[in-house]
């Protein structure tokens, strides 16, 4: 019987949305599929969040509003702290990663939705995009020079051998750590809670004693759910921020 | 228990009803074994799709919604620096006013205790004055009477004498029938006055 039941992982199956007709260019599938679905969806969310609060753009703002000026001024401090001021023309590209991902997250946790944070190729793509825009900015900023990122100061000379490849090996693996990190959380906290649901059904099936035990998953369902909506914002969260460090070692070097 | 006994054949419905869908999923759109996520047949669409939703999320919160809540923050930021301004400007105001109070108050009273002073002293001098002047004709009648008094002594002194002289005179002739001339009854009176 469990094998009726769909698996754990069908849920991150990406298939086109079937009221759609299909999409193709130049021999390539780019179909409208349910993660593009909830990546628009996420769009639609944060836009109309932002736009409906700030709508009466009050002076003294209401609830709504209250909370889209506590997004933006806790983002704007978190890119003023890490990355300086400078860094602040960077605050939209940030901003629009952090709601992005904070909402690709939370939308991901309603029941029948799909999650596009948790496929690796759309954060890879994302922490690549953030990678690439802090070689930008260091060679604009600082051109050749900014090479000399990978040489720490106050290290003996002998040991640069060592530590340059050290450096370049972790720079190179920022967008891994990056894209893995959001990636992997994503993926077992929905497989956790899909798992936790299979138990629920087959214990509550069972008969007998099993089915009171059922009780036991439902009680975990609703904690790791909890756990799973400050992980939503946490990894959103971590990502602007060490989006927001990698931009300020761009922007000041050595300096900080 | 009981209820969930009860509920077990609907729970196998809903399995049931889901698994022809899971099963076409799984067999209908093909080789879908292991991770979904390395299903790299889906990447393309993936990256598409998602270029598409972040550039538009990107334009939209860069050219509407972040300036939009900048400038409402600006606003209130300055609003509150302006109303702050005007209320350090207005105390200060407030203290200058006080301190002004201050100094004409102070002002006034050492006006008054001066002009206090000042007619204190006019008063004393002008009483003194007059005083001085009543007491100075207090004196010249005192003196005057003294001189009355000691001429009016004078003259009564000397009455006696004549009086006496006669009257020694007078004496002498009923005595001894012998009139006496008034010079030696003079003298005689002079000497018994003299003793």
């Amino acid at each position: 019987m469990l094998k009726m039941i769909a698996g754990p992982m069908e849920q991150f199956q990406v298939h086109p949305v079937s009221w759609l007709p299909r999409f193709e260019l130049g021999g390539v599938d780019l179909s409208f599929t349910n993660a593009s679905l909830w990546m628009m969806i996420a769009v639609i969310g944060v836009t109309a969040f932002l736009v409906i609060g700030m709508a009466r753009a009050a002076l003294v703002p209401g609830r709504l509003q209250s909370m889209a000026e506590l997004t933006y001024e806790f983002i704007a401090n978190t890119v003023r702290q890490n990355a300086g001021e400078e860094g602040m023309k960077f605050f939209p590209l940030i901003f629009t990663l952090f709601m992005f991902v904070l909402f690709c997250n939370l939308f991901g946790l309603l029941p029948y939705s799909f999650t596009p944070t948790s496929h690796i190729i759309v954060t890879f793509a994302l922490a690549l995009m953030v990678f690439l825009v802090v070689i930008l900015v260091g060679l604009i900023r600082h051109g050749f020079h900014f090479f000399s990122l990978f040489v720490p100061g106050g290290v003996p000379g002998w040991l640069l051998p060592v530590i340059v490849p050290i450096e370049v090996i972790s720079f190179l693996s920022r967008p891994i750590s990056l894209s893995v990190r959001l990636f992997a959380n994503m993926l077992a906290g929905h497989t956790m809670l899909k798992v936790f649901a299979m138990f629920v059904v087959s214990l509550g099936t069972a008969g007998g004693i099993l089915s009171a035990g059922a009780v036991l998953p439902m009680l975990g369902i609703v904690a790791v759910t909890a756990l799973e909506f400050l992980v939503a914002g946490l990894q959103a969260y971590v990502f602007a921020v060490l989006t927001s460090i990698y931009l300020n070692d761009a922007i000041h070097l050595h300096e900080h | 228990m009981a209820i969930l006994t009860a509920l077990s054949p609907a729970i196998l419905a809903v399995a049931a009803e889901t698994a022809p869908h899971a099963e076409a999923a799984a067999h209908g759109a093909e080789p879908k074994a292991g991770l979904p996520q390395l299903a790299v047949e889906t990447f393309a669409g993936q990256l598409f799709w998602l270029a598409i939703a972040f550039v538009l999320l990107y334009v939209l919160l860069a050219f509407v919604v972040i300036p939009r809540i900048r400038n409402v923050l600006e606003t209130r930021r300055s609003r509150i620096a302006g109303d702050l301004a005007a209320a350090a400007s207005a105390k200060e105001a407030a203290d200058a006013a006080l301190k002004a109070y201050d100094a004409a108050l102070n002002d006034a009273r050492t006006r008054g205790r001066k002009l206090g002073d000042e007619t204190r002293a006019a008063v004393k001098t002008e009483t003194d004055a007059a005083r001085h002047a009543a007491e100075e004709k207090l004196n010249a009648d005192l003196a005057a009477a003294d001189a009355r008094i000691a001429a009016l002594k004078t003259t009564a002194m000397s009455n006696v004498r004549t009086v006496a002289a006669e009257t020694a005179a007078e004496i002498v002739t009923r005595l001894t029938g012998e009139t006496v001339a008034a010079n030696d009854a003079g003298s005689a009176v002079d000497a018994a006055l003299a003793r």
